[in-house]
């Protein structure tokens, strides 16, 4: 033994004397360490439930074919849930798909699933059979919008109104042509037959127009509603309903993208009610009203703006949490906001002012010099590029909008020592947007997807692109990318999307439009549960006990799957024989969710070594 | 006690090194990190000193021209290290093809115009210089604030990173730099290529002793080619006559298997020891020779998993392929149309529909080496190979017949049954099943793979004789007749190296029926029709880029078949594909006019493309087919297809 023990000693001092860096020997001697690190098994546990393009899905009869069944389309977006309040299960799910693509038995364009769930023994959850009263018999229907309110382009979010037992789909992008419906068989004009709304109701429009309408859905019957032509026709990707059961906020995915706000005359019902857009600057009211005139209505997006709305860089998802409405703004590089036209009409908002300053200081080490006019004009001229996107901040009281994280990698002081390949902790372009309440305690759960894989957004010299979802309490006002939590992360190349929490235990996520090399079922869209939030108190879910050692100490984060040390360093991980496995060069977390249970070794840059075992 | 005495000492001597590696620092990184920082600097500094030049009246073409090619100088010093950093942000703003883009991840469909170095290039060294002037402008603007916006973006550097990122180089510099893939109009590519050798060599100096201490003899070979590698570019400056070959077998491959030899010994920690094994490209970083049959991994291409893949499942799979039951009348498989003595094609323009409905719309393609490519289908439309799988199917005038009803037949079966049993024990959802079959098909179709021609064992030095008009040949294929800018080296398809992750697909403008009087453009109009998302003006008429290996044996050619010989197709290239025929075609890609290349040299390319021939191991064909008790009629049925 103390043979090796020289040896190695030796061989790091060669190193040393020659190398570069803080060499990691390729052997330890396994025996030796002081402390040990214990990381316990995670308190939550993963489920999946329905696989796109695997799993099959009831139809109704379509196109001219009989009802029947066919594996479900793929690409899971938003996930909505309704509660079964007569306890007899859990509830009815619904996940959006925005694969686009022509389906005989499906119909063209997107679609959507729903399902029912239940709980059974041991927190597992099981897909329920069910008969829709129209006959269907099976776990999976396809909602059926062609036979209802006409095919959607695709479903991307919407809104899923827990509290009141409702669900909206919603369909992002926005389309300008009959061409642009490709591959809808059906592009003859479209006469809207709903008497919901009679400044709509018997006129025909072209058939692309009766896209990109909010459109509420009915999961237990697996079938379309309506589509909300009051609400107006946008880019719509997502909206939130208040807790009032009049309010609905809406959000577009666009450049410029607006904010709207319905209120209903009579809560409850949706019909009736004042579409108004968001104005941060309005000199007498923040809200801009929007006559109900078909005309207006279906290009929203270019009368609001020209009206002089706020306009943002791809509104995505929201949430109410601790009685404020957070909205994501997932970001695009190279965007200017005078090049279409309209856009010199619109009000460039504070959030984008903000995203703006921080990357000027980053860049230039200086706080930006001019006004906020100025800097707005700076963007409308292209000149910030939002490669990362934020998460924005509502306050209904007083119809104030401020960023509230900022995504991106954090420069700040760094110099070539203390780079890291792929920065520990790293939000980009921020999307999926829910509220988890785990004891009372409101957090927020953000999904990625990422917009590119340039930029520091991934690790220098790898090719894929991998999403996560955090979550922050939301009590914090000022959260820095030290306060995210990483929950989980989606396969490879995916989106991670439509997280919701069904109950105090349980949030369903989606895994969108994986690569095809992850391994199976993965390699598929698809929807999980994790299960285990109600276990202790919310601390303990994220850290474990500490170990101090001489020259570092390191928590583990039970649920992430990652080691936290006290601070920036070189680190290195060895397998219970002593054999190198991970190097990992200025981390303060990494990321160990692939090590099997077992004992390893962790040994930083000064060489102290911890045993470190994995439940 | 013995033992606390050991550790104490242990500990003792481990704080004193430690001091010591404190204090001699990270010094070779560092240098490398503040030296890339003064390349970023003066390759911004000399994009300035350039564009003050553009507006001035006094200004020649040919003096911009000069000004120029110091920024591409000053580019070229910088690439390496910033082309392993930012692939992404380089392909898109700084150095990619001259060709209208796909944005993704946008709201709705968005395309943008090319940026950078390329279009430059073009704008500057083959169009007229007064009139092209605002333009060039523009374009220099756009890539000084590209890159006045990067540079808060700050990349580390280590030890690791400079010797990844410098073989990386090595595969760029021969497949896309010696090739002229990057100057399609200058023709500087040699002069590149000996710039960023050199912004390589001053880096790697710094670990002259390091490597020294790890083997002497490896390190002074390896620093001894490096400098002769330079001296032999710089000696041999002439696009249309460098000798590749020569290149790729007495620099390239060498330096890219020391270098990798002298890391692994270094100790220092490689880049599978630094992310999950998901995230590794598919380019294999440990393999050893550009042509080693592993440097690309094929399960980075598909669905199924290493971790699931076993011989019974390719196995089952090649029953499957081989198998009529898939198709509606029992008649058809896959073999219909991908016949193994032809390197699974069938040897006609067009295949034989379903009940002889005509025939299907457009060529089939060889499936050996298929599976290296991001998607698949002449128009690109599925993503995976398994996803390819379903579309032929379902296709009326393929299989026409639903997933679900192959499982149901197959489902009849107990040889099937007890051979997914067996094939799919580790997996844990329903044996026979969509996902199952299209694996095994999967695991059959990446097995047709290997680079064993007389041409691959060459490279490699397994094999000492190729024919002199094949060498001339690969020299031609490489250099003066550009083929290489599209058919990369090793695959020879339009996966684009280095890291072999993204798949391309050219407009040439290939016509219905080329032995026309007056030829007209096929009608398929490609891509265009392909995905949704892709429906971009700039992919009409474009196909993806076919493998050439194998192409001896898959004649007729293109994605129509409508070329009989090779002889004509590269008469096609020559002329300058669809345009030089006197179509109108806005977005033919073809990087030239037209080829001047002699009789003598188009044999020569030939002559090269057929040492890629490479069948064995791949050719056996199953003798028999699983029984189906409850339908004796089935059993009637034969191995491959009737047709």
């Amino acid at each position: 033994m103390k043979k090796l023990v020289l040896l190695t000693a030796i061989c790091g001092l060669a190193y040393g004397n020659a190398n570069a860096q803080i060499p990691f020997s390729v052997n330890i001697d396994p025996n030796w360490s002081s402390k040990t690190v214990a990381m316990p098994k995670s308190p939550l546990h993963a489920q999946v439930l329905f696989v796109g393009g695997v799993d099959e899905v009831q139809t109704t009869a379509t196109y001219g074919n009989p009802a029947g069944s066919t594996k479900a389309k793929e690409w899971h977006d938003f996930i909505g849930f309704i509660k079964d309040t007569t306890g007899g299960a859990l509830g009815w799910v619904v996940v959006n798909h925005e694969e686009i693509s022509s389906n005989d038995k499906i119909g063209d364009g997107g679609g959507m699933t729903s399902f029912k769930l239940k709980r059974t023994t041991g927190d597992k959850l099981e897909v329920m059979e069910q008969t829709l009263p129209d006959g269907r018999k099976g776990k999976f229907f396809n909602v059926d919008f062609v036979n209802t309110v006409g095919e959607t382009g695709m479903n991307c979010g919407g809104i899923s109104d827990k509290k009141h037992g409702r669900v909206w789909t919603a369909e992002e992008w926005f389309r300008t042509s009959n061409a642009s419906i490709m591959p809808a068989r059906d592009t003859a004009d479209y006469t809207i037959s709903s008497t919901d709304f009679s400044f709509a109701n018997g006129k025909t429009i072209k058939k692309y127009q009766n896209y990109n309408w909010l459109v509420q859905v009915d999961p237990k019957t697996g079938k379309a509603l309506r589509k909300q032509y009051n609400w107006g026709r946008a880019g719509w990707e997502a909206g939130v309903v208040m807790d009032d059961n009049k309010t609905v906020y809406m959000f577009e995915d666009n450049t410029p993208g607006i904010l709207a706000r319905f209120v209903a005359t009579t809560a409850g019902d949706f019909t009736k009610g004042q579409l108004s857009v968001y104005k941060h600057d309005g000199a007498t009211s923040k809200w801009i009203d929007i006559e109900e005139n078909l005309d207006t209505l279906i290009l929203l997006n270019q009368v609001a703006v020209r009206r002089g709305a706020t306009m943002f860089n791809r509104l995505e998802w929201g949430t109410i949490a601790n009685g404020k409405l957070f909205i994501s703004e997932t970001g695009r590089s190279s965007f200017t906001l005078k090049s279409a036209g309209y856009s010199a009409n619109g009000s460039v908002s504070p959030t984008l002012i903000t995203g703006y300053k921080n990357y000027y200081k980053q860049k230039n080490g200086s706080t930006y010099p001019n006004s906020d006019a100025q800097a707005a004009q700076d963007i409308r001229d292209g000149m910030f590029p939002d490669w990362y996107g934020r998460v924005n901040v509502f306050d209904p009281a007083n119809n104030s909008i401020s960023s509230y994280i900022e995504g991106g990698p954090y420069y700040d002081n760094s110099t070539s020592q203390s780079l890291p390949v792929y920065p520990d902790v790293h939000l980009s372009n921020p999307d999926g947007l829910a509220t988890m309440t785990i004891k009372g305690k409101d957090y927020l759960m953000i999904q990625e997807d990422m917009n590119q894989r340039s930029y520091n957004s991934m690790p220098n010299g790898f090719s894929y692109e991998r999403c996560e979802m955090y979550i922050v309490d939301a009590s914090i006002t000022n959260p820095t990318y030290k306060d995210l939590q990483r929950i989980t992360a989606s396969a490879f190349d995916a989106e991670i999307t439509g997280a919701i929490q069904i109950d105090e235990k349980t949030i369903l996520v989606n895994s969108q439009h994986p690569g095809s090399f992850n391994d199976s079922p993965y390699n598929h869209s698809l929807t999980y549960a994790i299960t285990g939030f109600d276990g202790s108190d919310p601390v303990s879910i994220f850290k474990s006990e500490e170990v101090v050692g001489k020259t570092f100490s390191v928590y583990p984060n039970p649920t992430s799957r990652e080691l936290h040390m006290n601070k920036v360093m070189d680190v290195a991980i060895y397998d219970v024989k002593g054999q190198r496995l991970r190097v990992y060069r200025q981390v303060q977390t990494i990321n160990v969710s692939d090590l099997s249970a077992g004992t390893y070794f962790i040994q930083n840059g000064e060489g102290e070594t911890m045993k470190f075992i994995v439940q | 006690m013995k033992k606390v005495l050991t550790i104490t000492l242990f500990i003792l001597t481990a704080a004193i090194f430690t001091t010591a590696f404190k204090n001699t620092g990270e010094q070779n990184s560092i240098t490398v990190y503040e030296r890339q920082q003064q390349r970023f600097e003066d390759f911004v500094s000399e994009l300035n000193n350039f564009s003050r030049f553009i507006p001035d009246n006094e200004t020649t073409a040919e003096q911009l021209q000069k000004q120029f090619l110091y920024v591409c100088e000053k580019y070229k010093a910088w690439e390496y290290l910033a082309e392993y950093h930012d692939p992404e942000f380089i392909k898109n703003f700084v150095n990619g093809a001259p060709l209208p883009r796909i944005v993704p991840n946008t709201a709705n469909m968005e395309t943008s115009e090319p940026n950078g170095l390329q279009v430059l290039d073009e704008l500057i060294f083959s169009g007229d210089f007064e009139k092209n002037r605002t333009t060039i402008q523009i374009q220099t603007l756009n890539l000084k604030n590209q890159l006045e916006e990067y540079r808060m973006v700050k990349h580390a550097v280590y030890d690791r990173v400079v010797f990844e990122a410098v073989r990386l180089e090595l595969i760029r510099i021969f497949t896309l730099g010696l090739t002229g893939f990057d100057v399609p109009a200058s023709g500087r590519s040699i002069n590149d290529a000996i710039v960023s050798l050199k912004a390589m060599q001053e880096d790697l100096l710094l670990y002259e002793k390091f490597f020294d201490k790890v083997d002497k003899d490896k390190s002074k070979e390896f620093y001894s080619t490096f400098k002769s590698f330079i001296y032999y570019l710089e000696q041999h400056n002439d696009f249309d006559n460098l000798d590749r070959l020569h290149v790729l077998k007495t620099y390239i491959n060498p330096l890219y298997a020391s270098l990798l030899y002298l890391h692994q010994q270094s100790g220092v920690e490689m880049m599978h020891e630094t992310v999950s094994k998901s995230l590794m490209p598919p380019y294999n970083n440990m393999a050893d020779n550009l042509f080693a049959n592993d440097i690309l991994d094929p399960f980075k291409y598909i669905r199924l998993s290493p971790s699931l893949a076993s011989d019974k499942m390719t196995d089952l799979g090649r029953l499957l392929f081989f198998d009529p039951i898939m198709s509606k009348n029992l008649k058809r498989s896959c073999a219909s149309c991908h016949h193994p003595d032809k390197a699974f094609t069938d040897g006609l323009p067009k295949s034989t529909a379903l009940d002889f409905d005509g025939t299907v719309n457009r060529n089939a393609p060889t499936l050996i080496n298929c599976v290296y490519s991001e998607r698949f289908f002449h128009d690109m439309r599925a993503t995976s190979l398994e996803g390819q799988i379903e579309h032929v199917l379902s296709n009326r005038k393929e299989f026409d017949m639903e997933m679900l009803d192959i499982v149901d037949r197959l489902k009849e079966s107990k040889e099937y049954n007890d051979r997914f049993e067996e094939a799919f024990a580790k997996y844990s959802g329903k044996k026979i099943d969509p996902a199952t079959i299209a694996f095994a098909i999967s695991a059959y179709v990446s097995s047709l793979r290997g680079f064993n021609s007389d041409f691959d064992k060459y490279v490699r030095g397994e094999y000492v004789h190729l024919n002199e008009s094949a060498k001339r040949g690969f020299n031609l294929f490489m250099g003066k007749a550009v083929c290489g800018t599209c058919h990369f080296a090793p695959v020879f398809n339009g996966t684009v190296p280095p890291l072999y992750k993204e798949s391309e697909s050219e407009v040439l403008g290939v016509p219905a029926d080329p032995y026309a009087k007056k030829p007209v453009i096929d009608p398929d109009r490609g891509r265009i029709a392909g995905r949704l998302k892709e429906a971009a003006p700039f992919f009409e008429y474009s196909f993806k880029t076919p493998t050439i290996r194998n192409i001896a044996v898959t004649a007729p050619y293109m994605h129509n078949g409508s070329y009989k010989t090779l002889e004509d197709v590269l008469d096609f290239y020559k002329k300058g594909g669809g345009v030089g025929l006197g179509m109108e075609l806005e977005h033919q890609t073809l990087p030239f006019d037209s080829l001047s290349l002699n009789k003598q040299e188009i044999n020569d390319i030939i002559a090269f493309m057929k040492t890629l021939t490479d069948t064995a191991g791949m050719t056996h064909v199953p003798q028999t087919l699983p029984a189906f008790t409850g339908h004796p009629e089935w059993n009637e049925r034969k191995v491959g297809g009737e047709y």
